[in-house]
C-alpha cells in the first residue's frame, strides 16, 4: 500500500464540482454521512477547486473506526413512559427480582442477537404493531395518549456500541426510535408470544450477571 | 481503463489486494461504504467479489462523467459500487 502524506497530489472525481479535477492531501475533520459523529484530524483528498474533501485512502480507516466507535459512549434518550414501563415489566417477568439495573443487559443483550440473527429489517414493523395496539387499548379505555417521558441513560462498552451502531446502521432508525423498537420487540417476546427460548436465555443471563 | 466484467474483477481485486484504492467522499464519511470505516475487511471484500460472475455485474456511465463508467456487484445481499480513474480504483459504496 502506498502510504500518502499531506502535500501529495491526485485526481479525483469531484461530485460538487461535477467534474473530474486535481486534488491535494490534507488533514481535516470529517463527518460521518448520518451526522452521527466526526472523525478528527485524518488524512483526505481534498479538491483544488471548492476546497471539498474528495477522497479518503485506506489509511485513514483505523482512524475512522476508532472515532466511530469512540463517539457512542453512552446511550441516551428520552423515551415515552410507557416504553420503560413495559421494558420493567418484561425483566419483572423473566425474573421477579430483577431491578431497573438490568435494562442495559437485556437491550445488551437484543442488541446482539438482533444483529447476528439480522433481525433488524424487522423492527420497524413490530414497533408500529405495538404501537397500534397500545392506540387501540387507550382507545377502548377512553383514555388520552399520555405525554409523559422517562429518560434512558446508559454507560455502554465498546461491544454494545458496535451492536447499536450496525443495528441503527441496518435500520437507519434513529438512537430514540431504534431503542423504543427493541424494547416493542422485548415486549413481543417476553409479554405476548411468552417465547420459553427467549425467557430461559435471559434468565441465565440474569443469573451470571448476579 | 478495464472494460467487461473479467477485467474489472481482475482489477479491483488487484486493487484491493495492493491497498492502493480511495474512498469517494462528498465532504463527509459515507456510512454505507462499509470498507471505510472499517465494518468490513478488503479480505472479506475480495471474497465476494471471487464470487461473482457476469450475471452479478452491471455498469453504467456516471451521471456528470459520462467517460468513467461505473461498475456495481451485487452478491450475497452485497453492493459493491466503484469505479476507476487510473491509476486508482475508488470505491463508492461497500454495504449489505
Amino acid at each position: 500500500m502506498k502510504i500518502l502524506f499531506e502535500g501529495d497530489t491526485g485526481q479525483a472525481l469531484c461530485e460538487h464540482c461535477q467534474a473530474l479535477v486535481a486534488m491535494h492531501y490534507t488533514r481535516r475533520d470529517v463527518p460521518f454521512s448520518d451526522g452521527q459523529g466526526i472523525a478528527r484530524d485524518i488524512l483526505v483528498g481534498v479538491c483544488d477547486g471548492c476546497d471539498m474533501v474528495v477522497a479518503i485512502p485506506p489509511q485513514s480507516t483505523p482512524a475512522i473506526r476508532e472515532a466511530r466507535k469512540q463517539q457512542l459512549k453512552s446511550i441516551e434518550a428520552r423515551l415515552p413512559a410507557v416504553y420503560l414501563d413495559v421494558l420493567d415489566a418484561a425483566m419483572q417477568a423473566v425474573c421477579s427480582e430483577a431491578g431497573a439495573h438490568l435494562r442495559k443487559l437485556f437491550l445488551a443483550h437484543y442488541f446482539q442477537w438482533l444483529v447476528q440473527a439480522r433481525q433488524g429489517m424487522g423492527l420497524q414493523p413490530g414497533h408500529e404493531a405495538f404501537v397500534t395496539a397500545l392506540e387501540a387499548q387507550r382507545r377502548q379505555r377512553g383514555l388520552q395518549t399520555s405525554g409523559a417521558t422517562r429518560r434512558l441513560s446508559m454507560k455502554v462498552n465498546a461491544h454494545m456500541a458496535e451492536d447499536f451502531l450496525a443495528l441503527q446502521q441496518q435500520t437507519r432508525m434513529s438512537q430514540t426510535e431504534l431503542l423504543k423498537a427493541v424494547i416493542a420487540r422485548i415486549q413481543m417476546d417476553v409479554l405476548e408470544v411468552r417465547d420459553p427460548q427467549v425467557i430461559e436465555g435471559l434468565q441465565r443471563l440474569v443469573r451470571v450477571a448476579g | 481503463m478495464p472494460k467487461g466484467f473479467r477485467a474489472v474483477r481482475r482489477a479491483v481485486v488487484a486493487a484491493l489486494e495492493s491497498g492502493d484504492y480511495l474512498h469517494v467522499s462528498r465532504g463527509d464519511i459515507e456510512v454505507k461504504n462499509l470498507l471505510a470505516i472499517g465494518e468490513v475487511g478488503a479480505g472479506k471484500v475480495i471474497d465476494i467479489i471471487n464470487a461473482c460472475d457476469g450475471s452479478h455485474y452491471s455498469s453504467s456511465p456516471h451521471h456528470a462523467v459520462p467517460a468513467i463508467e461505473v461498475h456495481v456487484l451485487k452478491r450475497r445481499g452485497w453492493y459493491i459500487k466503484f469505479y476507476f480513474i487510473e491509476p486508482q480504483t475508488w470505491f463508492i459504496s461497500v454495504h449489505q
